[in-house]
């Protein structure tokens, strides 16, 4: 067995005797930790998995197989993982390829605790479109990003018409220094 | 770290309804059964939580299993950060030997953590700290590291409270305890974090 992390989808799923819970798609009887993109249907997954199922789950196409944390990405994985993240909404210049894997799991779940917030604030996803700006958003979408913004001590000035919500969702992922725990991340 | 009791029930009361001080986040809630708490017997999952008293967005809830059914489907276990139909919690299975962190939303949970080598069984004290976006368990007093602490900014306050899944009426409660955390963070390694990285 050997602790992996992965980026894969979740789903509702009956588990245990009758508990229905969201869990990832896959791997959901393994020992695992998530952390998942607010309301959106992914999430980065600790696992603690054997060869074998880590070669299912790496297999699967609408799962990232995350190389240990040490390294960094090669130019298809990094281009596969940019590309993953423009698909689902999320920025990918928040990114670099001379970042480490470690680097680039804390950035990725800092940006997911800020739509963690909206999720819990009733903003289930704020789409894909990441570069609609702030004034093109409908009144009820700016609020909730401003009240996110403010609940977690942020400068309430900070949201502006012209910032797009790829600059937001990027720029609040790098406000956010509190405390992350998340299989072997401890910083 | 500091715990600073704001509330407990320990049910020694008539059955029926937790009483005033207690809120149905849904599906009927808990219920007093032999001066203890009991699921009201729904199919689905229930909670309850605590609105008698006001409680920091930094608090814990604590409780003692004191029936736990192998012949039933139910998951059992203590809430965080209660508030109208959501919720973070931590539950137990004893026949299928799981545990869970899980964040619910409207009837609906999202597994944060799952273990299985272990459920829970009578005796067991559960804990569950919501500490700013960490999360973390303690069974019978010490850190459940089995599980781990999760981190997870979804909720940032409520009350704390009781949960189960498919609840046996058989399956019950007591010696509940709802209070503060009033210092520090949680510090708690999870079992995964077999050894710390830094940024590269």
């Amino acid at each position: 067995m050997a602790i992996r992390y992965y980026l894969m989808p979740k789903q509702l799923q009956v588990v245990g005797h009758g508990v229905e819970m969201d869990v990832p798609k896959y791997g959901y009887g393994l020992n695992y930790s998530v952390n998942d993109f607010g309301g959106n249907a992914i999430a980065c997954v600790c696992m603690d998995v054997s060869d074998a199922d880590h070669a299912i789950i790496a297999a699967q196409p609408d799962t990232i197989a995350v190389p240990p944390l040490d390294s960094k990405l090669t130019t298809p994985q990094y281009n596969r993982f940019t590309t993953w993240c423009e698909n689902r909404g999320l920025p990918s210049d928040r990114f670099n390829a001379n970042m480490t894997v470690f680097q680039i799991l804390s950035a990725l779940m800092r940006m997911f605790a800020f739509h963690q917030r909206l999720n819990g604030m009733g903003l289930a996803s704020v789409g894909t479109n990441i570069d609609r700006t702030i004034g093109q958003l409908p009144l009820a979408m700016r609020q909730r990003l401003q009240d996110a913004i403010v609940s977690f001590g942020w400068d309430s000035q900070y949201l502006k018409n012209n910032l797009t919500l790829r600059d937001v969702c990027k720029q609040v992922g790098m406000f956010n220094t509190s405390k992350l725990k998340f299989g072997e991340i401890d910083e | 770290m500091a715990y600073t009791a704001v509330a407990t029930d320990d049910f020694g009361r008539a059955d029926g309804g937790l009483g005033s001080n207690w809120t149905t986040a849904y599906n009927g809630g808990f219920l007093v059964y032999s001066n203890a708490a009991r699921s009201n017997g729904s199919s689905n999952d229930a909670c309850s939580f605590y609105s008698g008293a006001t409680f920091n967005d930094n608090q814990y809830a604590k409780a003692t299993v004191v029936a736990a059914p192998v012949t039933h489907y139910y998951a059992l276990g203590v809430a965080t950060r209660g508030s109208g139909t959501r919720n973070y919690l931590y539950i137990g299975l004893r026949d299928n030997n799981e545990r869970y962190l899980a964040r619910c939303n409207n009837g609906t949970s999202t597994a944060l953590q799952h273990y299985t080598g272990a459920g829970i069984a009578v005796n067991d004290i559960m804990q569950l700290d919501s500490d700013g976006s960490l999360h973390s368990p303690f069974l019978n007093g010490v850190a459940d590291t089995s599980l781990g602490t999760s981190t997870d900014s979804t909720y940032t306050n409520g009350s704390p409270g009781l949960h189960c899944y498919n609840g046996s009426i058989d399956a019950r409660m007591d010696d509940w305890e709802g209070g503060n955390i009033t210092t520090g963070g949680a510090s708690i390694i999870p079992i995964l974090n077999n050894y710390r990285r830094r940024r590269g």
